[in-house]
């Protein structure tokens, strides 16, 4: 990324990043029954889905399990996709965060249940607070920040370029915007151009996505 | 973040310079009116706000990495959709890598997680907690029915090796003697073996449990022919991670996997 040459990109600045078409082409497409587009956003978001349910939960199994549940229920609940540009990845990550909960829910019942059954144990050392719903609660307040910014970290890598790669040079290489001009090779108004209008973008994102 | 404050007077200040006055432009980028708009507008100044959050976010992504599922989700996937529709090639999950460190996104975040387990060595309906540990799963799908054993194991090898054992007592105010369990080392592997004794109990299915003594995890080891002495495959590091209290409960035959709450008797492996 640091090393790309001077020049390479063309000095319009779309309205959107050349991402968003293409995410309302896959919407649509999974809305009408496209398995092909349920693949494609697999590719895409599954990262996105797995990662959330493994900080989430903690386990690499049952963020699997989460996973798939949630592109399973995505096919099934197609219909219920609004196709907007920004739709998409609010919607995969709506159904995570209620499969996630799902999941959460079921663990602290079990949990109370073992407690309950371990408390019944005369002199048992364990019978005392098994940490199950208020970890849980814990669990998921932890959660919510990982989300948003999960998100954003997926949102910036699936950003097109030239725009992903000013947004990653300025604010994770911290690099000034003249040396980000210099690195791309686009004039200085085109690169704070490319970084106001992400930020925005990414912001819009991100109030889709929160519940 | 409250973006629905009314329409004040004049008009906003466009998103670019709400995103410049957010990424703390000066004056030379955003002029005097428009600054002077947005201190006194409330949505303008939320606008700010709310970019300046997604800014911080911003920031902070840079050290986030993804981890991949496996491709035997998006086999599982497929597999659940079924004769829906028609089957799709399957895709090879992209590991989102970004920034300078993105080639090491795919690592995992504890090497103990390290074990992953292809979804289809999985007995489907487990409980949560069941599953709770690779260990678990392993036991989970490896040993569904423990095996039932007639007479005395000292007789089945020459070498047996005691790690440890319990006695098995009722859990009512009044203990009643209900057997004894020993985890025992024959040659290469290890077992739990039950030995209950009347166990009383409603007529059906008895069912052999590890409860961990941190009181929030358990196993099911499998099933037990009623009154009858039962060995079940006993993975050692279960133990070692405090898997110690043996459960004899019943199961209704219900379809619910999950402990039924009627434990008929109980104790703790010393050792």
């Amino acid at each position: 990324m640091a090393s790309r040459a001077g020049g390479l990109y063309g000095e319009q600045v779309s309205s959107s990043s050349g991402v968003e078409a293409d995410v309302l082409d896959l919407a649509t497409g999974l809305r009408d029954g496209d398995r092909e587009c349920l693949a494609e956003i697999f590719r895409r978001w599954s990262p996105l889905v797995h990662t959330i349910a493994l900080r989430s939960l903690g386990t690499h199994h049952e963020a699997e399990d989460v996973t798939q549940m949630v592109f399973i229920s995505a096919w099934r609940s197609r219909h219920t996709l609004t196709p907007t540009e920004n739709a998409l990845p609010a919607w995969l990550v709506g159904i995570t965060r209620h499969r996630i909960s799902d999941r959460l829910g079921e663990r602290s019942r079990e949990a109370r249940k073992v407690a309950s059954a371990v408390a019944m144990v005369p002199g048992s050392r364990s019978g005392g607070s098994p940490g199950g719903a208020s970890a849980e609660a814990a669990d998921v307040d932890a959660a919510a920040g990982v989300v948003d910014r999960l998100v954003v970290a997926q949102q910036l890598e699936a950003m097109g370029d030239p725009r992903g790669a000013i947004l990653r040079l300025a604010f994770h290489e911290d690099l000034t915007h003249e040396q980000i001009a210099e690195r791309t090779g686009l004039p200085l108004g085109t690169v704070k151009s490319h970084l106001r209008r992400g930020l925005a973008q990414l912001r819009k994102t991100l109030e889709e996505v929160r519940p | 973040m409250s973006a629905h404050d009314g329409p004040p007077s004049g008009p906003h200040a466009a998103e670019e310079l709400l995103a410049a006055l957010a990424m703390g432009e000066g004056p030379e980028e955003v002029d005097e009116t428009t600054r002077s708009h947005v201190a006194a507008c409330d949505f303008c100044t939320s606008e700010v706000a709310a970019l300046r959050e997604t800014l911080a976010l911003v920031v902070a992504a840079g050290a986030e990495t993804f981890t991949a599922p496996p491709a035997s989700v998006w086999a599982a996937v497929s597999a659940g959709l079924g004769a829906e529709t028609s089957e799709p090639a399957p895709p090879a999950p992209r590991v989102a890598a970004h920034g300078p460190s993105g080639a090491e996104s795919a690592q995992l975040t504890d090497p103990s997680d390290a074990v992953v387990t292809p979804l289809t060595r999985r007995r489907a309906p487990v409980p949560v907690w069941l599953a709770a540990t690779a260990a678990a799963v392993a036991l989970a799908a490896g040993v569904g029915i423990g095996t039932q054993v007639v007479g005395d194991p000292e007789e089945s090898g020459p070498s047996v090796q005691v790690l440890g054992s319990t006695e098995l007592a009722s859990l009512d105010d009044s203990p009643q003697a209900r057997g004894s369990a020993q985890v025992q080392r024959r040659d290469d592997r290890v077992v739990l073996r039950v030995e209950p004794s009347d166990l009383d109990g409603p007529e059906g299915t008895r069912e052999v449990w590890l409860i961990n003594t941190d009181g929030s995890r358990m196993v099911s080891l499998g099933l037990l022919a009623a009154g009858d002495a039962g060995e079940f495959d006993f993975p050692e590091r279960l133990l070692e991670q405090g898997y110690r209290i043996v459960d004899i409960s019943y199961e209704p035959d219900d379809g619910d996997p999950t402990h039924s709450g009627q434990s008929l008797a109980r104790g703790t492996i010393d050792g």
